[in-house]
């Protein structure tokens, strides 16, 4: 019950804090230099008769709010309208590019995850040793590394020289995909990787030296237990914190190694709409990844509550 | 020991012989070649003061060395020699045989499992353990903390958050005894509790180890606890034991210099006030704080809660008089350091009034700026963590220079102010070379005194103490109570804050009891300590270690 | 109550802390020193005009006279490198010296004040914080066609609050220890308290900032210029050569690797130099001279 309260309140949050982005949103057609119907006109041929569609069509004619609120209310009806550009549909569009741009960022994360976080709690309680060493001068490069240069040096390593990875191209089927977007995951994941590393590491080596482990040592506990449930568990708690920093990051990591690899996802379908002030796709892709980070964040949340006992009393009583 | 017959040295339980502990990097030795042993069921206490290796001495015991120090020497346990186990076998010696008691029961639970989980992970981690049912393992569970005294049916699926210290003590009893070790090595186990609880546990050490005929390897600070505890007391200083004996015979005829020192630095709780107060009660007050009272208000956040740990005041009324050294004393959570704050001005009490050289300090932010400049000469403060008191980027005579300059309406000139800061340095005892150091190359005592120079250099009329002491080893405590006493002497009036009775006894003239925010018994120091009315101070008069196994219940 | 003894956690590290970072601070000093030299003088550095297109050869590989061969319009790859130099690092610079002054000015404010005047900066700093820096960026410039130097502007109020968190917590540390209340009970004034009390404190925690800040700017600023954003097309920037001589991994791969490489090693030797400042300060700090 206090936690359906609970939800409710952080959905309600959440809501809140998307209809404020929506505002900031809707006035991006505002802000961009031209005219509301030249913006929303494009490359189209004008002519009195077109201007008045759009004007119609967008309810030019009334106030900013009500346009807000019709504006609002066909995208939360899933009615995206279409491209001031090429004339599709933005629901297809989006549904289109995103599955690819989902698969690459899921796959990044995968790699991220089971890489960084086992070798930064190996860094950390082998603490001192040249494992520890080498983790550590491993992801100091790593975490300073922008994703689409690491993308063109694996690109020209193993996509060029090598030649063992595809150059382009997204591949049918979640082997061959997954074959197409191994470059632009690894490119995408290594950043976080050694944020996830390094924070992994840091809270290991204050767990590993804490009481508890010592006191759970001192009783014979099996290593598996004084690692998991002592160890793992409790070095955990800030790298959940951070998780939905790391969503923002794949958000704009996405945008740049897509580019690097054309591969046609969320991220090129972003530069293509603002580079051609496509102004209608830039704003249903905006929502869409402020939905997407106010999920991450829930989610971070929830583990919190899933993890720490101390928060569960907060939250639940 | 040198003639001990071979067959009944293999009968002991734990023979050390030689044991070194050494920092690998810099080959410093830590523990210097010691030996000693425990019987079975013997209880023996191994007594020092910080840096003297003892808690090293347990942690090598139990190949639980902190990274980067190595430990050589023969262990025996049981007449098999361990020195030489794997970490694999060691583990299996661990809580089995070999069990480990530590000092902060905040820190030594997993804060993110329940007291039942730490119980049934060690019960579980034996053979015959993880064959267990779970009604089974309950049951084993419930009758264990019965043993240390916890009946409560709900306290298994407690997580440590919300237990006390004293519980959480007997929690981790419970578990380090999970597994029925022959040997319990207890690490400081009551250093970080409350008087009242520190004596509730120490007792039910002394029962459980007693049923269980277990031997006891105590590690401690306190004489008085080892006394009163132990047959046997090893004294360690510098990485070697100097002395061993029993109690009786180290109380009465100590050999070693340095056991000697400790013993006379060791108050007893009989000592009275050196010098008796110039005033009477009758002398005009310096500082009346009248009906304070300071709430807080409930955080919203769990975090800060534990952070804050301030507790409130109601309706508290005190008055020093001056000449006379009024002490606070009480437990943790009782206020007493609230109260300093909010004479200090870094509270802002929710009522009441607090009168000090004729100013009204209840409001700080009122004062006007001359007004504020007479309190802040008027009263001072020494805070008790030695080590952050002092701002680690200064020198010491900029922090000491810096107090000169705030007390002085004119400017005083470069040579009158290094000749001040010489002066307060050597009012407090330290060398004029400590002048131009950093706090950070100083020793707590050190830094407490540069701590006491400070405030002096404000010229005040009170000085707080709060816990001004208690971070300090029994030795550098007596020095810096030397220093308290010759400020006294020159006419400072001490408001003086600490738990501990013997220390209160010792310097002030007055004493206030205050428990959970209120003042619960006031008088002059020898009738409240003497002829004490309320329970809360019998309690805490009766948890005064004396030293006789009296003190925790029968012989 | 004292802990009986508190031996140095991870004893070792400490002793070989000058042995775990070896010849990387020295390498990485070089680094930042030559980025720095060629961001001043890189365009007189230069062999040949940036910009002096040779369609005789183009997409040529390494030779005597193009050390790292040319782009499709036969531009020298080398002197572009030298060139683009100030436009990747000063930028940054300027950015990041932005952001450490108003963010090390929030974070006193925030973390000394308190109250009402903490609430609304950490309200809108988390706000800000919580949004993609980059993203917002890309659109905002992108749809503005702005050019360099409202690229550095929004990103210095984008990055701001990330800095004002950290040292506000910093401060807010150092806040609650005894020797500011003590200097308190002295009766030493707020200003006073802030600048001479506590910043040296916090002085370790500015330095990396401002490092990281740098390196954060320079990945953003680079990654517009990558996207066609910021500074005009054909100009010699690294970011941009990235872009533009995609095509020619195959016939010289210098064209990318070159500015590539750059990228990577600069941002790399700063985080590097700030990783080991902050720990040499941190040192200093705590130890006597």
């Amino acid at each position: 019950m206090r936690l359906a309260l609970w939800l409710g309140g952080r959905l309600a949050g959440i809501a809140l804090t998307l209809l404020i982005v929506s505002i900031l949103v809707f006035g991006i057609l505002y802000v961009t230099p031209g005219s509301a119907e030249q913006v929303l006109l494009g490359t189209r041929p004008s002519s009195p008769e077109t201007l008045a569609a759009i004007r119609e069509r967008y309810h030019l004619d009334e106030s900013v709010g009500s346009q807000y609120v019709h504006w609002l209310s066909s995208a939360v009806r899933l009615d995206l309208g279409e491209s001031v550009r090429s004339g599709q549909d933005i629901s297809t569009m989006l549904s289109e590019r995103m599955p690819v741009t989902l698969f690459l960022a899921a796959y990044a994360a995968l790699i991220a995850g089971v890489v960084g976080i086992p070798a930064g709690l190996v860094a950390g309680i082998r603490s001192g040793t040249l494992t520890d060493r080498a983790i550590t001068v491993a992801t100091t490069i790593c975490v300073s590394a922008p994703s689409f240069v690491v993308g063109f040096l694996l690109l020209y390593a193993f996509g060029v020289a090598l030649d063992w990875f595809p150059n382009y191209g997204t591949g049918g089927g979640l082997v061959d995909r997954a074959w197409h977007l191994t470059l632009p995951a690894v490119a995408l994941a290594l950043a976080p990787m050694a944020i996830l590393a390094r924070q992994t590491r840091a809270s290991a080596l204050k767990v590993y030296h804490q009481d508890f482990t010592t006191f759970a040592r001192a009783r014979g506990l099996p290593r598996r237990v004084v690692l998991g449930r002592y160890a793992l568990r409790n070095s955990s708690l800030p790298v959940v914190t951070t998780a939905g920093l790391v969503v923002g990051y794949f958000l704009t990591g996405t945008v740049l190694v897509e580019q690097v690899f054309a591969v046609p996802g969320i991220g090129t379908l972003m530069i293509e709409s603002v580079s051609t002030k496509d102004v209608l796709v830039v704003q249903m892709l905006a929502l869409v990844i402020a939905l997407f980070m106010l999920s991450a964040n829930l989610l971070a949340d929830l583990g919190h509550l899933a993890l720490d006992p101390r928060v569960r009393k907060g939250v639940l009583g | 020991m040198p003639d001990v017959d071979p067959r009944q040295r293999a009968d002991r339980l734990l023979d050390v012989e030689g044991l070194t502990v050494t920092h690998v990097g810099s080959g410093r030795l830590l523990v210097d070649g010691i030996g000693f042993h425990v019987e079975r069921g013997e209880s023996v206490a191994l007594v020092g003061e910080s840096g003297s290796g003892k808690s090293l001495t347990a942690r090598a015991l139990m190949a639980l060395l902190p990274r980067g120090l190595a430990a050589r020497g023969r262990v025996r346990f049981d007449g098999n020699e361990v020195s030489a186990h794997g970490e694999r076998q060691m583990m299996s010696l661990r809580g089995q045989h070999l069990g480990l008691l530590m000092q902060d029961p905040f820190t030594m639970l997993n804060p993110l499992t329940t007291a039942g989980t730490h119980l049934a992970e060690t019960l579980r981690s034996t053979t015959e353990g993880a064959s267990l049912d779970r009604s089974a393992l309950d049951a084993d569970i419930a009758r264990r903390l019965e043993e240390v005294g916890v009946v409560d049916p709900a306290v298994p699926d407690k997580y440590p958050f919300e237990l006390s210290g004293g519980m959480r003590q007997r929690i981790a009893l419970a578990t380090a005894l999970a597994k029925d070790p022959e040997l319990l090595i207890a690490d400081e186990p009551t250093a970080a509790l409350d008087t009242t609880t520190q004596r509730e546990v120490l007792r039910l050490l002394r029962r459980v180890q007693r049923e269980r005929e277990m031997g006891l390897l105590l590690i401690t600070h306190d004489l008085a606890v080892a006394f009163s505890l132990c047959e046997r007391i090893m004294v360690m200083k510098a990485g070697r034991i100097v002395e061993v004996a029993d109690p009786a015979t180290l109380r009465s005829s100590a050999r070693d210099p340095y056991t000697t020192r400790l013993l006379a630095a060791d108050l007893s709780f009989s000592d009275a006030r050196r010098e008796p107060a110039a005033r009477s009660v009758d002398a005009p007050p310096l500082l009346e704080v009248r009906n304070l009272s300071k709430d807080f208000p409930r955080p919203r956040r769990l975090r800060r809660a534990a952070a804050q740990g301030a507790s409130a005041l109601a309706d508290v009324s005190i008055t020093v008089t001056e000449g006379r050294s009024l002490g606070l004393v009480g437990e943790s959570g009782s206020g007493k350091s609230t109260l300093a704050r909010c004479i200090l001005g870094l509270e802002t009490p929710t009522s009441g009034s607090i009168r000090l050289d004729g100013l009204e300090l209840g409001r700080y932010g009122s004062l006007a700026k001359a007004e504020l400049r007479q309190a802040r000469g008027a009263v001072q403060c020494v805070f008790q963590d030695p080590y952050s008191t002092l701002n680690p980027a200064h020198s010491i005579s900029f922090i000491l220079t810096e107090a000169i300059r705030h007390r002085e309406t004119d400017e005083l000139s470069r040579e009158e102010e290094e000749q001040e800061v010489l002066e307060l340095l050597d009012q407090v005892g330290l060398p004029a070379t400590f002048a131009g150091r950093r706090p950070v190359a100083l020793s707590g005592g050190q830094r407490q005194r540069v701590a006491i120079a400070r405030s002096l250099a404000m010229k005040p009329r009170l000085l707080i103490c709060d816990e001004a002491l208690s971070a300090l080893d029994v030795s550098v405590r007596a020095q810096v109570l030397d220093v308290l006493e010759a400020v006294q002497a020159r006419g400072v009036t001490l408001l003086f804050i600490t738990h501990d009775l013997a220390v209160a006894r010792k310097v002030t003239d007055d004493l206030v009891v205050l428990y959970r925010g209120k003042v619960v018994e006031a008088g002059t120091t020898a009738e409240v300590l003497d002829n004490a009315q309320h329970d809360h101070t019998r309690s805490l008069l009766a948890a005064v270690p004396t030293g006789e196994p009296a003190w925790l219940g029968g012989r | 109550m004292m802990p009986p003894e508190a031996p140095e956690h991870d004893a070792s590290a400490v002793g070989s802390r000058s042995a775990r970072w070896g010849v990387l601070v020295p390498v990485c000093v070089a680094v930042t020193g030559v980025v720095v030299v060629l961001a001043v003088l890189g365009g007189w550095l230069a062999p040949q005009d940036p910009d002096h297109q040779n369609l005789l050869s183009p997409a040529a590989g390494p030779s005597s006279e193009h050390w790292l061969g040319t782009d499709d319009l036969g531009r020298d790859i080398f002197s572009r490198i030298l060139t683009g130099t100030r436009s990747a690092v000063v930028g940054p610079i300027v950015a990041a010296i932005g952001v450490t002054i108003i963010g090390l000015l929030l974070g006193l404010l925030a973390g000394f004040h308190g109250g009402r005047l903490e609430a609304v900066i950490m309200r809108i700093v988390d706000l800000v914080y919580a949004m993609p820096a980059l993203l917002v960026i890309i659109v905002l410039i992108g749809l503005f066609s702005g050019g360099y130097w409202a690229a550095v502007g929004v990103l210095v109020l984008l990055a701001t609050p990330g800095t004002t968190r950290i040292l506000r917590a910093a401060v807010l540390a150092q806040r609650g220890l005894p020797y500011v209340e003590a200097a308190r009970t002295v009766g030493v004034s707020n200003r006073r308290l802030i600048f001479v009390h506590v910043a040296p404190n916090v002085l370790p925690t500015v330095v990396t900032s401002f490092l990281l800040e740098f390196v954060g700017a320079l990945v953003a600023l680079s990654a517009l210029s990558f996207l066609g954003l910021g500074v005009p097309p054909g100009s010699p920037d690294w970011g941009r050569m990235l872009a533009e001589n995609r095509g020619l991994l195959e016939l010289n791969p210098w064209a990318v690797l070159a500015p590539a490489l750059m990228l990577m090693v600069t941002a790399t030797a700063v985080t590097v130099l700030g990783d080991w400042l902050y720990e040499r300060f941190e040192k200093a700090r705590t130890s006597n001279d």
